[in-house]
């Protein structure tokens, strides 16, 4: 035996989420488990930031329910979203703020103890505390990427939940970005979101697809690739594995 | 708490707002510059600013007639405010000039040292001047008076509160140009004061705007919502911030209009009342902004809000300034103006105007809590009235008991105008048809018992289709009952702005009388029917006839008392 049970962190049942006659996600039913890494891919549309906003509490689900460590998220809200960070898909800022002012106002809202110590730390750590000081407008989208980073980690959250986090950034800070990822393996529980296939093999643990608002698929990656390949032919790759699910997908 | 880290935040978003804060400093300065000149413009009909020092401010003519008058000339002559000059005779075409701002006249029969009750005349001519003029003689005369008392009681132990009495008169015209001075600057006053100090409220849609449909456009709101704070802490952080910022900002211009000696006669009063009007304004205009869809809708929405507001307000000032009536004291804006002259100010009033001001607001901010609650407010797609409506009544409804009477006050406005616009319509067909006979006021009787008692229905009719299982007998007839006493309510506050208007009965009058026959009508009607609606079929239909002819026996009733 090994001594200890896994523990389920993050549990989606049957999770529907429409706006007017869209259905943007059908009943998801997912667990994810303490210290795992866990990817969500899917092409654009699929439904993985709604899936994600119904985690962090962002948006309420039509039906079913979204547990985090046994809460609620739509009765236990306030606790759950403590212990949540959230890092949305696109930097959303208050651009006339400096870091620092920002880092405090999210820091009352959370009610982070010893802030000014933290907000150092974190500065320090997302490489931005020589533009403590400096207007967030000012700021390229790779430096506002850092800001939201520090922002998600701000209360020391035990789960981190990230949109598409590397989009758009340059590939030296992508790849800062990923290690720092990998880091968190067993550490937090990480839920990522992204459509960039090779960053989810590298960085997780398992990982669902998402297709038209359901979850085709979940598994280890090479479980996924094992089950489509069969016996007797060479293993395909994760990209042929997502091509299979979300066949039809354009056009 | 996260209400109020929200509001600490907005607030240093407005302050670092350069473009925002710079527009406020400029209007600030130009209103304090300006608001003085007109001041003077409608006074005397000359630009000259006022100096800087309020240091003599107001010249006021003295003619002495007396030889016993030093305690008073020496209060006189200490007050900052005045500038005297002494005249031998009235100064009578120095005043028509503008030259000074009245003069005060002490009689030969005015003795200091004499025991008799002592009286000054101050005639004043019109306008800012002469307001001050007054203010500030008023106040050196009660100074010297209780110095008179004084030094009266400690030689004869006489226990006299007040020695000298100041009797007022008016020159009635002071002539600018051919138009009348005195009416100039009472417009100044009741007219152009008030407008600038609705300025600021006019301009909140700016920070409002940015606030609720900015955020919502640069998507920050999304990490907000992550957040752990309720939606509705966002939505009463945000107006805490807003209301705060614009009513600091009507303080500073109240404070400016004092600074320039332009006489506010209720400054609190005016403070009170025009925060209690930025509430409500800016609470609607923030369920505005969540209701559309993006920065350009919200605009227009806002636009569609206080374009007709400062129409308004032109035309109640307007009202106020040539018909002034004690009903128009209700309206806000001409009670500003009331606060502003101190002519016709009730703190009644006031208090009235303050509650309703406070339901409105409260009304608005529970609407825009309810939208922001909406996953697709939020997020940018606008939901239908309609769908509202029915959202609306489901979360209701889901509530129990409870929320089902909340539903039938609620709807109770709804129920009420359609109500009055049936009967409207149905009062000009009878008369339209059988002229204006007992017959068409008999039928119009009829068709209002009819018409009420159908629509007054409509809340239990929501609840029933949606089907709740709390919704038992019991339960609908209070339904019914509690649809009964919002429509009371609506009558009566409609009727009562009537009678008020017409015959300046209060509304505490009426709503007394009113509780003891047609509340108790209203409900027992209601309840009955109700029930109709409740088991329907035959019983239910026969029960629904009873109501309506309860109301339309009750209503002939209060017919034949009338006529």
């Amino acid at each position: 035996m090994l001594g200890f049970k896994l523990e389920v962190m993050i549990r989606f049942e049957r999770v529907t989420k429409r706006f007017y006659n869209v259905t943007a996600l059908r009943e998801l039913t997912l667990t994810i488990e303490r210290g795992e890494l866990f990817a969500l891919v899917g092409p654009n549309g699929a439904g993985k930031t709604t899936a994600i906003r119904l985690l962090c509490g962002v948006l309420k689900p039509t039906s079913g329910r979204v547990t985090v460590a046994g809460m609620d998220v739509a009765r236990d809200g306030v606790r759950v979203k403590r212990m949540i960070g959230y890092l949305p898909e696109e930097p959303s800022l208050y651009e006339r703020m400096t870091p620092r002012q920002l880092l405090h106002f999210f820091a009352s809202l959370y009610g982070v103890r010893d802030a000014e110590d933290r907000i150092e730390e974190l500065l320090a750590l997302v490489g931005m505390l020589d533009k403590a000081d400096v207007r967030i407008s000012t700021f390229s989208k790779g430096m506002r990427q850092r800001i939201s980073i520090a922002r998600a980690l701000l209360h020391d959250p035990e789960i981190l939940v990230l949109d598409e986090p590397t989009m758009g950034l340059d590939p030296l800070t992508a790849k800062e970005l990923r290690d720092f990822v990998s880091g968190l393996r067993g550490k937090k529980t990480v839920l990522l979101c992204t459509h960039y296939l090779d960053e989810a093999e590298q960085l997780c643990t398992r990982l669902g697809i998402l297709h038209r608002g359901r979850l085709v698929a979940q598994g280890r990656p090479e479980e996924l690739k094992a089950e489509l390949g069969g016996a007797g032919r060479d293993s395909p790759t994760l990209e042929e594995v997502f091509a299979h699910y979300t066949r039809g997908s354009r056009g | 708490m996260s209400s109020l880290a929200i509001a600490r935040r907005e607030l240093l978003e407005i302050a670092g707002n350069r473009k925002f804060m710079l527009a406020f400093g400029v209007q600030t300065l130009l209103l304090l510059l300006l608001l003085p000149a007109f001041g003077n413009v409608f006074e005397s009909g000359n630009l000259a600013l006022p100096s800087p020092t309020l240091q003599g401010f107001v010249p006021l003519g003295v003619v002495v007639e007396s030889d016993d008058c030093d305690v008073l000339l020496q209060a006189l002559e200490a007050n900052r405010r005045l500038r005297l000059y002494r005249f031998s005779s009235p100064p009578v075409e120095e005043l028509e000039r503008g030259v000074i701002a009245g003069y005060l006249l002490i009689p030969e029969s005015y003795r200091e040292g004499s025991l008799t009750q002592l009286e000054v005349v101050l005639v004043l001519g019109g306008g800012v001047k002469s307001s001050v003029a007054q203010d500030a003689v008023e106040e050196s005369v009660a100074e010297a008076s209780s110095r008179i008392a004084a030094q009266r009681r400690s030689e004869l132990e006489l226990n006299l509160e007040s020695a000298v009495s100041v009797r007022r008169e008016f020159l009635r015209q002071v002539v600018v140009e051919g138009a009348g001075g005195e009416r100039f600057s009472s417009f100044f006053l009741s007219y152009l004061v008030p407008l600038v100090l609705f300025f600021p409220v006019f301009m909140s849609g700016g920070v409002v705007l940015d606030a609720i449909a900015g955020e919502r456009e640069r998507r920050t709101i999304e990490s907000l919502l992550g957040a752990p704070l309720s939606r509705k802490s966002i939505v009463s952080g945000k107006f805490l911030a807003l209301w705060g910022f614009v009513s600091a900002e009507v303080a500073v211009w109240l404070l400016g209009i004092g600074v320039m000696g332009i006489p506010v006669a209720k400054p609190v009063e005016a403070m009170v009342l025009l925060a209690g009007v930025n509430a409500l304004v800016i609470a609607l205009a923030m369920a505005l902004t969540l209701y559309s869809r993006s920065l350009k809708e919200a605009n227009i929405a806002l636009m569609l809000l206080y374009v007709p507001l400062f129409v308004g307000l032109i035309y109640a000032l307007s009202v106020e300034f040539f018909s002034p009536r004690d009903f128009f004291s209700y309206i806000p804006f001409n009670l500003i103006s009331r606060a502003v002259t101190g002519e016709g100010f009730s703190h009644e009033v006031l208090l009235q105007v303050l509650l309703l001001l406070g339901f409105g607001t409260l009304l608005c901010i529970a609407t825009a809590v309810l939208l922001i609650e909406r996953d697709d407010v939020v997020f940018g797609s606008r939901p239908g009235i309609g769908r509202l409506f029915s959202d609306a009544c489901e979360a209701l409804l889901g509530a129990g008991f409870a929320g089902g009477m909340a539903l039938a006050l609620l709807m109770s406005p709804l129920v009420f105008v359609t109500a009055v616009l049936v009967e409207v319509a149905l009062a000009l067909l009878y008369t339209g048809l059988l002229g204006y006979s007992a017959k068409a006021v008999y039928l119009t009787v009829f068709s209002i018992a009819v018409t009420e008692e159908l629509l007054k229905l409509l809340p239990l009719r929501v609840a029933l289709r949606k089907q709740r299982s709390w919704l038992t007998a019991r339960a609908s007839a209070a339904i019914g009952a509690a649809s009964a006493t919002g429509f009371f309510i609506m009558e009566t506050l409609a009727v009562g702005a009537a009678v008020l208007v017409v015959f300046g009965i209060p509304l505490t009058k009426l709503l007394y009388a009113r509780a003891t026959t047609t509340l108790v009508m209203h409900t027992l009607a209601s309840s009955i029917a109700a029930l109709g609606l409740y088991r329907r079929k035959k019983l239910g239909t026969v029960l629904i006839v009873l109501a309506i002819l309860l109301h339309a026996v009750f209503n002939l009733a209060v017919v034949e008392v009338v006529l």
